[in-house]
């Protein structure tokens, strides 16, 4: 036996329950992600959700289906849901990310400028991974692509003041929740929400779902005019991780 | 037309570690299946380097080094253990003294399951346990360096290449050192090798 392998045997013996010490580091690990210096009020900043549907998907009219909901203000259909809370914030679900339709009125309807876009990825001009390479976050409206002001660990305090929550469930890839204030919103400043979809032919699995990307908390832009124009200025955004890529992109407003 | 994806269709499983690193830049979530991946393994080696109390630590400190420079790691390198090791190295090198603890435990403790390789052959076993108190003070007066080195190579699954990579050193520097700790053992055990004679003989 060679001498460096006869040490070897002064290993000592591997811990008793490894298992439950690696899921107590992962927590601990998950909660320090969490709780970066500035992002405190994120519970949990890493989402998962995307698109997998054909384009024409997005295009298609539905009307939802509107549930009892509690106070006015408040709209519940199966694909999102807009509900005031008590104090004042408004909690925002969206379940299915392919259909924002309505999404836009329901927020207006709750007091928050919003402008609710479905972003595209054009296969044929696809040739990176899908999400993108470079770690600078880019908001996309209309083919115009924002700089990030916020960083992952570090959103612009208008960001963390406006979107005080953001949450995808563990287990439910799709769904993805906010917390929105509107009274923390500047004066003139609206709100993007981005879905998203993938163009060409495919199926729409769940499993397709979880592994395209990242959906994106809402970004704060200011602006006097909606796109196209790309004139808007964001003052903070706070997008995790973006399907776009300046190549492949395109971004098509849904129905308001 | 979606087979061209490779983020889509690629199931995580599949991706090597620089893969899952370079999408973990926009996508954090993506670290939690490197964390999956080689959790165990560091943790296992933080355990025999530091004992029950604070390898959770330096698996939660080390992981969290790790994501926060991973835009650092170059991402042609599939396996990213080298990497991990090395972060895991430097957070062990920070409780010196539950190290040093632990050193001293190895003279006396049995390894127990810590000899698997020969988990089938008695007499090499024995010859172990009369080695232990030796090698042990051996491993105890070796410079810092060279025992971070030793241990990493005889206690991990790492390669003379991998262990030159998680310590920042040459792979010839890496094979000197070896050399040198060879020659130093064999002396430690009376200039022979009774554990190379065992398998000589049986």
């Amino acid at each position: 036996m060679d001498e460096i392998t006869m040490f070897a045997t002064l290993r000592p013996a591997d811990p008793a329950q490894p298992e439950q010490i690696r899921r107590r580091a992962q927590a601990r690990l998950e909660d320090a992600l969490r709780k970066p210096p500035g992002l405190r009020r994120y519970r949990r900043p890493v989402l998962l959700a995307a698109a997998a549907a054909a384009v024409a998907a997005c295009a298609a009219i539905v009307v939802p289906a509107i549930l009892p909901a509690g106070d006015s203000g408040s709209v519940v259909t199966a694909a999102w849901a807009v509900e005031r809370q008590p104090d004042g914030t408004v909690a925002v679900t969206l379940n299915d990310v392919f259909d924002l339709s309505g999404l836009q009125q329901a927020l207006a309807d709750a007091g928050i400028q919003a402008k609710v876009i479905t972003v595209t990825t054009n296969p044929a001009n696809y040739t990176g991974p899908l999400v993108a390479v470079n770690p600078t976050s880019r908001v996309t409206v209309s083919g115009c692509f924002y700089q990030a002001t916020g960083s992952y660990f570090e959103p612009a305090p208008v960001q963390q003041a406006v979107v005080t929550r953001v949450e995808g469930p563990p287990g439910r890839a799709i769904q993805v929740l906010y917390d929105i204030n509107p009274q923390a919103m500047p004066a003139g400043s609206v709100l993007l929400i981005q879905g998203a979809a993938i163009g060409g032919q495919g199926p729409r699995a769940a499993a397709d779902v979880s592994e395209l990307a990242s959906f994106p908390a809402p970004a704060v832009l200011t602006s006097s005019s909606l796109p196209p124009s790309c004139a808007w200025s964001v003052i903070a955004s706070f997008p995790f991780s973006l399907i776009t890529t300046p190549k492949s992109a395109v971004a098509t407003p849904s129905a308001p | 037309m979606l087979m061209e994806y490779p983020g889509r269709t690629t199931p995580t499983e599949t991706l090597s570690d620089g893969d899952l690193i370079e999408r973990s830049l926009s996508d954090p979530a993506a670290f939690a299946a490197i964390f999956d991946r080689h959790s165990g393994e560091i943790l296992r080696y933080a355990h025999a380097r530091l004992g029950p109390d604070l390898a959770e630590d330096v698996v939660a400190e080390t992981f969290l080094a790790a994501f926060s420079r991973r835009d650092r790691y170059d991402t042609a390198r599939a396996d990213a253990r080298p990497w991990l090791y090395g972060i895991a190295v430097r957070q062990i090198g920070k409780h010196r003294r539950a190290g040093a603890r632990q050193l001293r435990l190895l003279r006396s403790v049995p390894a127990e399951g810590a000899d698997e390789d020969m988990s089938g052959r008695a007499a090499e076993r024995v010859s172990a346990e009369q080695l232990r108190p030796r090698l042990a003070a051996v491993l105890s007066g070796l410079p810092p360096d060279d025992r971070e080195l030793l241990l990493l190579v005889a206690w991990t699954g790492l390669t003379y290449e991998q262990a030159a990579e998680a310590l920042g050193m040459t792979v010839s520097a890496v094979r000197a050192r070896l050399h040198r700790i060879r020659v130093r053992t064999r002396k430690a055990l009376g200039g022979t090798n009774p554990m190379r004679e065992e398998l000589h003989h049986g």
